[in-house]
């Protein structure tokens, strides 16, 4: 169907659109309009993916210079092909429009781990693993070896792409990534470096977050692309955390003296190198960075992490340019950090007193220590190594000496000498933590038009430009139109009892919380069909909780009602767990899965109709508020944002919940029970905090009940969810035809003053 | 010897915990960090968790009960090395690797007189170079190659720099005591606001208990129905509770302390020295003579010759006569243009 949003021609690939869709798309058009950036939440199952492509899509061809490009960024490969998907099925509507395919250009990227067709390398379970092995047969020095002894082997997947790949590019269209794969096939060339290749002239680049807020892998992949581009984040709410993991580092004993290893083993390997080579390398290096670095985007695995244009442009400091002197160098480097790890207590210091200390004590400056990524890399590239992830622990090390030397605000260090986990044992932690989100995310927003975040649950919306330092030109949240009232959250608060429920810490040990959270579970199973999810703060409280459930004999009565199912860390396992049970879900046994907020099932999997008919939160999931970590970042988000500690905290917290309850509801024909079961929710901070689509229904008599009243409003609840529902009923109030939409367009400008 | 191995066994048995595992795991790199032993007497630290391990200049180690042997008297030769060691030259070991612990000796030595900034050359590439002849000299003494070669290279460059080296020293020294205050006083400013944050929570939370109970007293004893009291309390509670949320900035924190800046300013050494400019005036008439000449072209002859009070300050006649001729002339043939 075609719409007209506010002068824009939109073709939209459904015969009918929902009213939030609309809006949506008016303000998405109104934020293009404006060229900023915008944060906007949409319930989950209302087709935030396609509405944002075809709205994208429409302007490109209306004004294809305003905006030449869309990067869209997800989390998952899943997510990934699903949006593919959609672009496909866009793209057949304009084509059934106008009769001819139009000019776009849709290209997925992954990586290698999941386009690699090499025969040898291709199905290897690690990601590492591929990529060196990929390494191996595409360095630049391996294929010269080639072109001398043909006995040398090289990956013809990619010889073939390298002399037939570039002249002839890819044909409008969309490509997810089984396409790349089997045109990869077909042709013989090497789905990789196809997909990174047509990056530069794709319209539409749907790949990971990692690719675009990663600096160390943004150097390499999305270099280039125009600042004419739309960047949509999708599933943005936890962006931010995204942002900080890539700029943080870790480091502990056996890093450092994996390091050591590392550093002995190079320096034999450069004894062994003849003099020639060395001298080579050392009179490019005389030179400056840039110029002596050949680029060849195969050879560039190991990018610096964030070294600003003009160091680059730099020569490198005179007491690295040697490699046996570089190799000392990082050898001091390491010596120091190992004796800064023997401290028995608790260290936290900022940057700028490190590189005071380190000067002191082992005579490091500042300037040569923010080269040592970039010199690493040129010496493992000079020494023509194969197996880069032997070295992952000295480039570890010399990633670190580089951020600690180039950003001195925003991070702080941590020496942590014993685990929370086990406070007795001691094993020594640096942590060089990123504090400021907006450092990672800053070169994005500054670069491109436009920036979109989005998500399901990205409440509260002014947290998120306060934390990412950048200026919205729009904020906005839309409830969901039903038909039928199809969600219907409720907050228990106490049990049978009168205890009232509560995961606060001082209260979770008692045994009459435990027996009321095991009553609320059982009781609810004992009503609700099929699936139910239940959330737990933390893994150690859901062994303390599943234990005492046990002990009290709450855990039979529960298994007389459902199959129950443990969330584990364990990948595989997990997996195992999560399939057998779907399959009680689908042959009506029913059952419980009992997992554990910020896990993996809270974020990637969906539980959409009989699979999640009830998601239960236990408790509200608060964040170990003891880590030194996060003081950190409380404090740092203190003194500069203006966000005080709970209030952060809860925001953490309530989104984490809101992330968790949205599992339930993933369509407007699905329906979904969410219980928030503990009395803190019922207060106006913690409830002002969920999606607005939640609060909608979350009206002062389903706030606080007890046990009892929730079975029955539940009760009454499937009732009437079970009447049979035809999509004739929704149309005109949750699904609009074309003539629909324009009534009340034409209402919504009749209203409106001019 | 065997008796350590034993003890070892006994503890692998007796203790589950995973570090003990990792510590006596041959090939895991735990053991070196976790334990040392002396050379020489062959303890460990896990026999003598006091033990101390000291250096000497020569990089290599010995415990703390084997200096106090070996070096009765106050110098001796290495057990190692055979290099001739004062005693009082040991001090505490702070890293694992000895090589690396002999190079920063060294290295602190020879930056002592190696001490020329990147300002002290015309250009980049001086400089690196300079500093690739600094790192080759330590590599060299720490690898003994050329001892002698590079010693005298280094008298050599200690005589001919030796007015830089003095005047980058103080300089260092300038620079150093900088940053530390500097450091100091963010701490110190880190720690205020910290406790400036806890008070302002603790004061919120006393607050909120306040609020709960003038609730419920007014609940007690008002005659009203309760919502509006309820609503009314509400009301109230709505605007304090504005003015506590705001927790101090950095900036307001200081504009509150009433500190403009007491972060050092870093002096800027760079620039050049400065140099006089002999003042030009524009006087639009014709030129003064000097002192000297006033004598020679007569006007002294017209002005009265001074007694001996008046020339008590330092000034003689020339310079009233000047001073007199300067008004005279100033401005003589400045025309309503130029004005």
């Amino acid at each position: 169907m075609k719409i007209n949003i506010d002068g824009l021609l939109v073709i939209f690939p459904y015969e009918y659109v929902y009213p939030e869709q609309y809006t949506y798309m008016l303000d998405l058009k109104r934020t293009l309009d404006a060229k900023g950036h915008c944060v906007l939440e949409m319930p989950c199952g209302t087709g935030k993916t396609v509405s944002l492509l075809a709205l994208i899509i429409a302007y490109h061809m209306a004004h294809p210079h305003h905006i030449q490009k869309l990067i869209y960024c997800s989390r998952t490969v899943q997510e990934i092909n699903k949006a593919m998907s959609e672009l496909k099925r866009l793209l057949d509507a304009y084509k059934s429009e106008f009769g001819s395919t139009p000019n776009v250009l849709g290209v997925a990227l992954s990586s290698r781990k999941n386009l690699c067709i090499h025969p040898m390398i291709a199905g290897n379970k690690e990601g590492k693993l591929v990529d060196t092995e990929c390494y191996k047969l595409t360095a630049s020095f391996v294929r010269e070896k080639h072109k001398a002894d043909k006995s040398t082997p090289v990956c013809q997947f990619f010889e073939e792409f390298d002399v037939k790949g570039r002249v002839d590019p890819l044909k409008p269209g969309v490509y997810d990534m089984d396409d790349l794969k089997s045109l990869g096939q077909t042709k013989g060339w090497c789905p990789y470096y196809l997909a990174r290749y047509t990056l530069g002239h794709a319209t539409v680049i749907m790949y990971s977050y990692h690719y675009l807020l990663d600096p160390k892998i943004a150097e390499i992949v999305s270099k280039g692309l125009p600042q004419q581009s739309v960047v949509v984040f999708d599933e943005a709410h936890n962006i931010d955390n995204v942002c900080i993991e890539s700029m943080s580092i870790t480091i502990g004993r056996k890093t450092l003296e994996k390091c050591t290893a590392n550093i002995n083993n190079l320096q034999a390997k450069l004894r062994e190198l003849g003099e020639e080579r060395l001298r080579q390398e050392y009179q490019r290096l005389v030179e400056g960075l840039r110029r002596a670095r050949e680029e060849r985007e195969n050879d560039i695995q190991l990018a610096n992490p964030v070294l600003p244009d003009d160091v680059l442009q730099e020569a490198l400091p005179g007491n690295m340019r040697r490699g046996e002197h570089f190799l000392l160098f990082m050898k001091r480097f390491a010596e120091y950090l190992k004796s800064r790890l023997l401290a028995r207590h608790v260290v936290s210091e900022t940057p700028k007193y490190f590189l005071q200390n380190i000067y002191s004590t082992v005579c490091i400056d500042r300037k040569p220590l923010r080269f040592c990524s970039e010199r690493l890399h040129f010496m493992l590239q000079t020494l023509q190594l194969l197996e880069l992830s032997d070295y992952s622990a000295i480039t570890k090390v010399a990633n670190f000496a580089t951020l600690v030397s180039t950003y001195t605000e925003g991070f702080s260090l941590i020496i942590e000498p014993f685990d929370n986990r086990a406070p007795t044992i001691f094993n020594p932690i640096l942590h060089f933590s990123c504090m400021d989100a907006g450092i990672a995310i800053k070169p994005v927003f500054d670069h491109y038009t436009s920036v979109i975040l989005t998500s399901a649950t990205i409440s509260p919306l002014d947290m998120y430009p306060r934390l990412l330092r950048f200026q919205p030109a729009l904020l906005s949240s839309y409830g969901i139109s039903l038909a039928r009232p199809c969600i219907c959250p409720i907050i228990v608060a106490r049990g049978n009892d009168q205890v009232s429920i509560t995961t606060k810490f001082e209260e979770r040990g008692d045994t009459a919380i435990i027996r009321n959270y095991g009553n609320v579970v059982v009781e609810l199973s004992s009503v609700i069909p099929d699936g139910i999810v239940a959330f737990f703060p933390s893994y150690e409280y859901m062994e303390q909780t599943v234990h005492e459930w046990v002990d009290q004999g709450l855990m039979s009565k529960i298994q007389r009602n459902k199959l129950v199912f443990v969330e584990t860390v364990d990948n595989a396992e997990m997996n195992m767990a999560l399939n057998n049970y779907r399959k009680a879900c689908e042959n009506g046994r029913g059952a419980l899965l009992l997992s554990v907020v910020r896990g993996k099932v809270s974020e990637g999997v969906d539980f959409d109709h009989h699979y999640g008919r009830a998601v239960i939160m236990i408790g509200i999931p608060y964040v170990y508020t003891q880590s030194r970590i996060l003081k950190a970042r409380l404090e740092f988000l203190r003194d500069n944002f203006q966000i005080r500690e709970n209030d952060f905290l809860t925001f953490d917290a309530m989104r984490n919940s809101a992330q968790c309850i949205g599992r339930a509801l993933r369509g407007k024909t699905d329906y979904g029970i969410m219980v928030f079961a503990d009395k803190r929710y019922g207060r106006s901070d913690k409830k002002g905090k969920l999606p607005k689509w939640i609060q909608e229904h979350l009206s002062d008599a389903v706030c606080s009940l007890s046990i009892e009243e929730s079975v029955h409003i539940c009760k009454r609840f499937l009732r009437q969810m079970a009447q049979p529902f035809k999509k004739e009923e929704q149309i005109g109030l949750a699904l609009l035809t074309l003539e629909q939409l324009r009534e009340r367009e034409e209402k919504r400008l009749a209203n409106e003053p001019n | 010897m065997p008796i350590t191995c034993m003890r070892i066994e006994i503890r692998l048995i007796s203790s589950s915990s995973v570090h003990a595992l990792h510590v006596h795991c041959p090939r895991g790199g735990v053991f070196s960090m976790d334990l040392f032993s002396c050379p020489r007497c062959k303890t460990s630290s896990y026999q003598n968790p006091n033990m101390k391990l000291l250096v000497n200049i020569c990089g290599h180690k010995l415990c703390e009960s084997c200096v106090e042997s070996l070096f009765i008297r106050p110098s001796g030769p290495c057990p190692e090395c055979g290099v001739a060691l004062r005693r009082n030259q040991y001090r505490q070991t702070q890293f694992t690797d000895q090589y690396v612990e002999k190079e920063i000796d060294i290295r602190k030595k020879i930056l002592k007189d190696y001490n020329k900034t990147e300002d002290d050359f015309n250009n980049l590439r001086e400089y690196n170079d300079y500093l690739e002849e600094i790192e080759t000299i330590i590599y060299n003494l720490a690898n003994n190659i050329d001892v002698e070669i590079t010693r005298e290279k280094i008298e050599l460059y200690k005589k001919e720099n030796q007015s830089v080296i003095v005047k980058n020293r103080q300089k260092m020294l300038r620079r150093d005591q900088l940053i530390r205050t500097e450091l100091e006083s963010e701490r110190n400013e880190l720690e205020m606001r910290n406790q400036l944050a806890h008070n302002k929570q603790l004061e919120h939370i006393k607050e909120k208990a306040k609020q709960q109970e003038t609730l419920i007293q007014q609940l007690i004893h008002s005659s009203r129905p309760a919502s509006e009291v309820v609503a009314e309390v509400k009301a109230i509670k709505q605007e304090p509770a504005e003015t506590t949320t705001t927790i101090l900035s950095k900036t307001q924190y200081k504009q509150q302390q009433g500190i403009t800046s007491f972060d050092p300013v870093l002096m800027d050494d760079t620039s050049s020295c400065y140099l006089y400019h002999p003042l030009v005036i524009e006087s639009y008439g014709p030129l003064v003579p000097t002192i000297e000449q006033l004598d020679q072209l007569g006007y002294l002859a017209n002005v009265r010759s001074l007694d001996a009070s008046s020339t008590a300050g330092g000034f003689s006649a020339g310079h009233i006569c000047q001073r007199a001729l300067q008004d005279s002339f100033s401005c003589l043939s400045l025309t309503q243009q130029q004005h």
